[in-house]
């Protein structure tokens, strides 16, 4: 990631100069990170949408303000995550007052691109599996396992210990992995 | 450590020196356990290779992502120059959250009893007309310290939680000046709703 994070430094850098472009190309290296994370995490195209287009706001209006105390893209999955996180509780709280739908996210196998897994149906398992995760344990699993970040990165992005995160990995890993079966 | 926590950190690569040792010697005398770690490392990488995408191919999803990107752009472009604060959404909060407690709390103070239908009578005819009042006593009049309301929205949610429980805050929700407990939630800004979900909280 050093390599992205010096890329980064230069973006931003750049848009804080008031290089309009920078953002985009800042949004394009990104992109596909972003909606990944909350599609993982929110089990629905549409849902991944929102959240990713809401994070890239976000990121526009407070992006003067970076003070490169985080790399960027530590920086980006962290609200990323967040807004996720708020989605879910969102959704919880539309479903407890009993107007929301009541079922977990539409799972839109059709649209997904599959070719990775053996078939579409182990794709939507796994899709569903995810939505099973308690949802710390899910943003732990997701970073870990599909992002590929260190413990230490997701500390940071998650203000929880490592010894804490790592128990989280475990757990979701045995529950997906049983789920799977 | 069991031993299958033990292989997930092996694949993990997150054990020590001495407990991938011991994994490794393992591995090395006992064919079922290789047998299990195989299996677990076949489940491993596949999973490793879930990766969602917007659409069915890869010109449809360059399409998806420069849309969004538009998208983007559309939603900066219409912001104002200076960003403005929420603050009516949550002000609206505050007030309804206030007046619940204040008429509804001498009513109802057993905190996991569902609320009975006298006291859905009371809260009607004395809280909802007098919660209307009060609301526009807070967004009309300077009297009220708004700022202060808003500041101390945990605690009245905390209180809420504590003394009303979760049944009440729905049926004043739902009995208040809005037609239903979803006008209000419309009202509340992300925060308030991350929020009042923690407080009551919901269960996944």
């Amino acid at each position: 990631m050093k390599e992205s994070t010096e890329e980064d430094k230069i973006l931003v850098q750049e848009f804080i100069d008031g290089k309009e472009e920078a953002f985009n190309r800042l949004m394009i290296k990104y992109q596909r990170k972003v909606y990944s994370i909350a599609r993982k995490m929110l089990g629905d195209h549409d849902e991944a949408n929102d959240v990713s287009q809401e994070v890239f706001l976000v990121v526009y209006n407070k992006l003067k303000g970076f003070r490169f105390e985080s790399s960027f893209y530590t920086w980006i999955y962290r609200i990323t995550v967040t807004r996720s996180l708020n989605a879910i509780k969102k959704n919880k709280l539309r479903r407890f007052f009993g107007f929301g739908n009541d079922n977990q996210p539409e799972i839109r196998t059709e649209e997904g691109v599959t070719g990775a897994m053996e078939s579409k149906e182990e794709f939507a398992k796994l899709e569903k599996s995810l939505q099973k995760l308690p949802a710390k344990q899910r943003e732990v699993f997701i970073l870990r396992h599909f992002e590929e970040l260190s413990y230490e990165e997701i500390s940071q992005i998650t203000q929880t210990s490592v010894g804490a995160l790592k128990a989280n990995y475990f757990h979701a890993f045995n529950k997906i992995e049983q789920l799977m079966r | 450590m069991d031993r299958k926590t033990l292989f997930i950190g092996y694949l993990d690569n997150s054990l020590t020196p001495a407990q991938s040792r011991e994994v490794e010697q393992l591995l090395t005398t006992d064919g079922n356990a290789r047998s299990e770690m195989d299996a677990l490392r076949a489940r491993f990488n596949a999973i490793k290779k879930y990766s969602p995408e917007p659409a069915n191919n890869s010109s449809e999803v360059n399409d998806f992502y420069v849309s969004q990107l538009m998208e983007v752009r559309k939603k900066i472009e219409k912001q104002p120059a200076t960003l403005q604060i929420p603050f009516r959404a949550g002000l609206t909060f505050a007030a309804t959250l206030i007046a619940v407690l204040f008429f509804t709390l001498p009513q109802m103070n057993t905190s996991e009893t569902p609320i009975t239908v006298s006291e859905v009578r009371v809260f009607e005819e004395v809280a909802a007309p007098s919660m209307l009042t009060f609301e526009n006593e807070v967004s009309y009049s300077s009297t009220v310290d708004a700022v202060a309301l808003q500041e101390s929205l945990p605690e009245i949610n905390n209180l809420i939680a504590e003394h009303l429980g979760a049944d009440a805050v729905k049926e004043a929700a739902y009995h208040s000046e809005y037609s239903s407990a979803q006008d209000l939630l419309a009202e509340l800004s992300d925060e308030e709703i991350v929020l009042l979900a923690d407080n009551l909280e919901i269960q996944q």
